[in-house]
């Protein structure tokens, strides 16, 4: 009787109990059935303090760049030589994308010279993809999911390396092609993007 | 052989009593030769099914209980964690999967300790209601039908070795 009892006070302890604050939000702000997304941090909480999306400050400084005509301008990409070291950037709305563009001005020697890009992005929001294009506006490569396993910082990642001819480039970020965003309600996203020409 | 066995009973009964012997009056001091005591009756086996089978209802419900109560505990801990501790992992459906388990198994756990303990408290129910209770003997002197039992006192050193036999 009396293990019984002990049994029954100890089933409390049976009971998952979540803190708030302490997962990332799931894929389309997957979240605890009391908790909601927060979305600036991608974490679940409280539904009393969860904030909706907002651009990340400074995300928007190059808007608009909407098209390979309206692209930032990166300027030259050297052989070895880093072109963005990490920026953040927004996609806030169905339709929206990002566009940069860069030079490669001549023949890298090397090991393995490349273009090395990396966009980051938490897995709580619509995925986003990204694509090179050239000069005419035809896709060179589109990104692959790159993301390491026991990545503990809530985002996936898209990677792009190949090696390149000399010539101008395009860049482009957007929402992926059908993916998830809660039926239109998180159709945005935040994302960091480095940029690279690694010569091994 | 009946009657050898109910008289060793009977002897073994008056001894374990004997402690109380200054307190009963077994040897009827006053001027009765009958002696009385009293012996616990029986369950039938109706009786004993009903207790055993409650009480297996207990083990069984206790033990299904436990078992649920273990893998609850399991499930919980794989997905609980400390309020302002952030896991750096991803809420997915695995793991809203792992909590709904972990509250099935817990509920599933509190419905089989109720159970349990209903058939505890069946149990102890059982055992005070089919109590059948002490039957009164009576011991002493034959009757003229012979229906009666015969007193036997053997004297002894310091003392006298009582017994008795009866027909039931």
């Amino acid at each position: 009787m009396r293990l019984a009892a002990g049994c029954l006070v100890a089933l409390v302890a049976c009971t998952p109990d979540i803190g708030k604050g302490t997962y990332f939000c799931g894929p389309e702000r997957f979240c605890p059935p009391d908790m909601e997304c927060d979305d600036p941090t991608y974490t679940c909480d409280s539904p009393r303090i969860a904030q909706r999306f907002a651009c990340p400050a400074g995300s928007e400084a190059l808007e608009p760049d909407d098209s390979r005509g309206q692209a930032s301008d990166e300027g030259e990409l050297g052989c070895g030589a880093s072109l963005i070291g990490e920026r953040v950037g927004c996609v806030d709305a169905e339709g929206d994308e990002d566009f940069l563009a860069f030079d490669l001005t001549g023949e890298c020697v090397g090991e393995n010279p490349h273009l090395e890009v990396t966009l980051r992005f938490p897995i709580a929001f619509v995925p986003l993809s990204i694509d090179l294009l050239d000069e005419s506006g035809a896709t060179v490569i589109e990104g692959m999911a790159c993301t390491q396993s026991g990545d503990l910082t809530g985002n996936d990642r898209v990677c792009i390396e190949r090696d390149l001819a000399p010539g101008r480039y395009f860049l482009r970020v957007r929402a992926a092609a059908d993916g998830p965003d809660c039926d239109g309600d998180c159709h945005y996203n935040q994302y960091t993007i480095i940029v690279a020409y690694p010569l091994a | 052989m009946l009657r050898r066995f109910a008289a060793l009973g009977v002897l073994l009964t008056l001894l374990g009593w004997s402690v109380r012997a200054s307190a009963q009056d077994y040897f009827q001091q006053g001027g009765s030769d009958e002696l009385t005591f009293h012996v616990d009756r029986e369950r039938n086996s109706r009786q004993k099914l009903l207790i055993v089978s409650m009480f297996g209802g207990t083990v069984l419900f206790g033990g299904i209980g436990l078992l649920f109560h273990i893998d609850s505990k399991h499930k919980s801990d794989d997905v609980s964690t400390d309020a302002g501790h952030h896991t750096g992992r991803i809420y997915t459906e695995e793991l809203e999967d792992t909590r709904r388990a972990g509250i099935r198994s817990r509920n599933v756990a509190i419905a089989s300790y109720a159970i349990g303990g209903g058939f505890l408290v069946g149990t102890f129910l059982a055992y005070l209601l089919t109590d059948p209770g002490q039957e009164t003997v009576r011991v002493g002197t034959e009757a003229a039908d012979g229906t009666g039992a015969r007193l036997l006192v053997e004297p002894t050193d310091g003392g006298a070795l009582v017994g008795g036999a009866w027909r039931f």
